[in-house]
């Protein structure tokens, strides 16, 4: 089991997560945490890099649904980039492809 | 021990030596007397010779009463007395010394006196027996003290039954709860087979996966089955309320993507927020049509339905772009229509099965295992269908650490 850390920045865009090792049940809060902490302010994005992201469970899915929901509810948007295969084959799964918005890399049009 | 030894203490406050050892000239008689513990002597058939003062106030006797009037067991209470005839007095004979047993006396007053009795044999010159020297300690503080230790012992064997009588009931309150989530028995339908299992990931913790199955009229059947996300009891929660919502919607009005998004709303409406509460879903309606089935199904972000057939295939039945229930206002939903055909069985499972660690790499079962392990065993009824699967949920052992659920509706092969 690898440690989750996450290790937040800031961008033109907005916030930047980079969320790296496992996300389970026993840290999963840690990222909801992180997302309030971030602040996104309204019309602007929170980025997840999630290029490291190791294992991920259901209840690292709830994270990423709470978190999404902060956001959305702020007015901001939330984009998750780079996506690890084993976590967009179970987004796909569950119909979430759907609702995140998955991209390949940082660069995102600036608003 | 030099009295004018200059390392003496006393020897700085002269007057105090002289004193001192006064006290100390105790005569042998007075230290025999007035002992701290008791002491008798008896004769060889257990009558007392002889008897020291601590002992006669301890028993509130007369030396007169007692010297060669009693003998020593006369002293005891009958449990002692038996003791002492049965085990103390050979014992003491064979081995000539005995110490440290535990005997009651009597006392002129009444209350037993607890003591710990020790005698040594005194020998003549040719080795005969001659007398039994006898100390005796008061043990009242000693048994006391042994009470109080047993008394202790007995509060926490009470404390620790308690306890376990109060596990076992919240044992039974989980098992309670956790049966309330299945169904207690499949209905018996006439032409469908149908078999359903659940394995617990934990008998302690109360499992998020459910289903059920239940007939809407004559001829159609309602059924689902689902996975919440979590475990405990804030999952089972979830779960209780999945099951109620699913099936007070399909008993309204049957249609399972319409069903689905009852359940939808219902879940948000309850679980907003930083909290989201979700589940997987499969519901669907089969009604039966000459001897076949025809299915229509919904998934709600439930791994696809697998359908064998009479002629030995499996396939997945695809239900892609359906949504996790209770994460989005407008979820989408799809249904997915099939017909089983005699010899054809339809199975639901949860993702327990496909997310099971297998080898010795832990690699994730997997999808294209479970198609094969399915194609391997069709055509198959839902009973030994199920069973098979049972089995093979066995054999994954530690490898399994969620909850699984199957079921299977079938019908049978035409003989």
């Amino acid at each position: 089991m690898k440690p989750l850390t996450i290790v937040s920045s800031r961008t033109p865009a907005g916030p930047l997560l980079e969320v790296a090792g496992d996300l389970d049940h026993s840290n999963a809060h840690h990222l909801r945490g992180a997302a309030v902490a971030a602040v996104v302010p309204a019309g602007l994005t929170l980025v997840l890099d999630l290029g490291e992201l190791g294992f991920c469970d259901s209840s690292g899915i709830t994270a990423l649904i709470a978190v999404r929901n902060h956001v959305v509810a702020a007015g901001a948007a939330l984009v998750l980039v780079a996506v690890p295969e084993a976590l967009r084959r179970l987004l796909h799964l569950t119909g979430l492809d759907q609702v995140f918005d998955l991209r390949d890399s940082h660069r995102l049009p600036t608003t | 021990m030099n009295p004018g030894a200059a390392d003496d203490p006393g020897a700085e406050t002269p007057g105090a030596w002289p004193a001192f050892s006064s006290l100390l000239e105790d005569s042998a008689e007075d230290l025999y007397e007035s002992a701290p513990c008791g002491y008798l002597s008896t004769l060889m058939d257990g009558t007392i010779a002889k008897i020291n003062a601590t002992l006669l106030g301890w028993l509130g006797l007369s030396r007169e009463e007692v010297v060669g009037r009693k003998r020593f067991s006369d002293l005891l209470t009958v449990g002692g007395r038996l003791y002492h005839e049965t085990h103390f007095a050979p014992l003491l004979r064979m081995q000539g010394h005995l110490g440290g047993v535990a005997l009651e006396m009597r006392t002129a007053a009444g209350p037993r006196l607890p003591v710990l009795v020790t005698s040594t044999l005194k020998r003549g010159p040719d080795g005969e027996p001659l007398l039994i020297r006898t100390t005796v300690f008061d043990a009242t503080d000693r048994r006391s003290y042994e009470q109080e230790l047993l008394r202790a012992r007995r509060a926490a064997d009470e404390a620790r039954e308690q306890a376990e009588a109060d596990r076992a009931q919240l044992r039974e309150a989980l098992a309670v709860l956790q049966r309330s989530l299945l169904p207690a028995t499949l209905p018996d339908l006439p032409g469908v087979e149908t078999a359903g299992y659940y394995h617990p990931a934990s008998p302690t913790e109360l499992g998020g996966d459910f289903y059920d199955l239940f007939e809407l009229d004559d001829t159609r059947t309602a059924f689902f089955l689902g996975d919440v996300c979590g475990k405990g009891p804030q999952a089972a929660a979830v779960t209780s309320l999945t099951r109620y919502t699913l099936r007070a919607a399909m008993i309204q009005d049957a249609d399972p993507a319409d069903n689905l998004r009852i359940l939808n709303r219902a879940l948000m409406a309850r679980y907003t927020g930083d909290d989201p509460r979700y589940c997987t879903a499969v519901a669907g309606v089969f009604e039966r049509v000459g001897d076949t089935l025809t299915v229509r199904l919904a998934s709600g972000g439930h791994p696809p339905a697998l359908v064998l057939r009479a002629d030995g295939t499996a396939e997945f039945l695809s239900t892609r772009g359906g949504m996790l229930v209770g994460v989005l206002p407008a979820a989408q939903f799809v249904e997915v229509r099939t017909v089983l055909r005699p010899g054809d069985t339809l199975l639901l499972y949860t993702d327990g099965l496909t997310e099971a660690r297998v080898g010795p790499g832990r690699e994730l079962y997997g999808y294209e295992a479970l198609l094969e392990f399915a194609t391997a065993r069709a055509p198959a009824g839902s009973r030994a269908l199920v069973d098979a699967f049972t089995g093979l949920l066995r054999d994954f052992g530690d490898g399994l650490d969620d909850d699984t659920a199957l079921l299977a509706i079938g019908v049978p092969a035409t003989p």
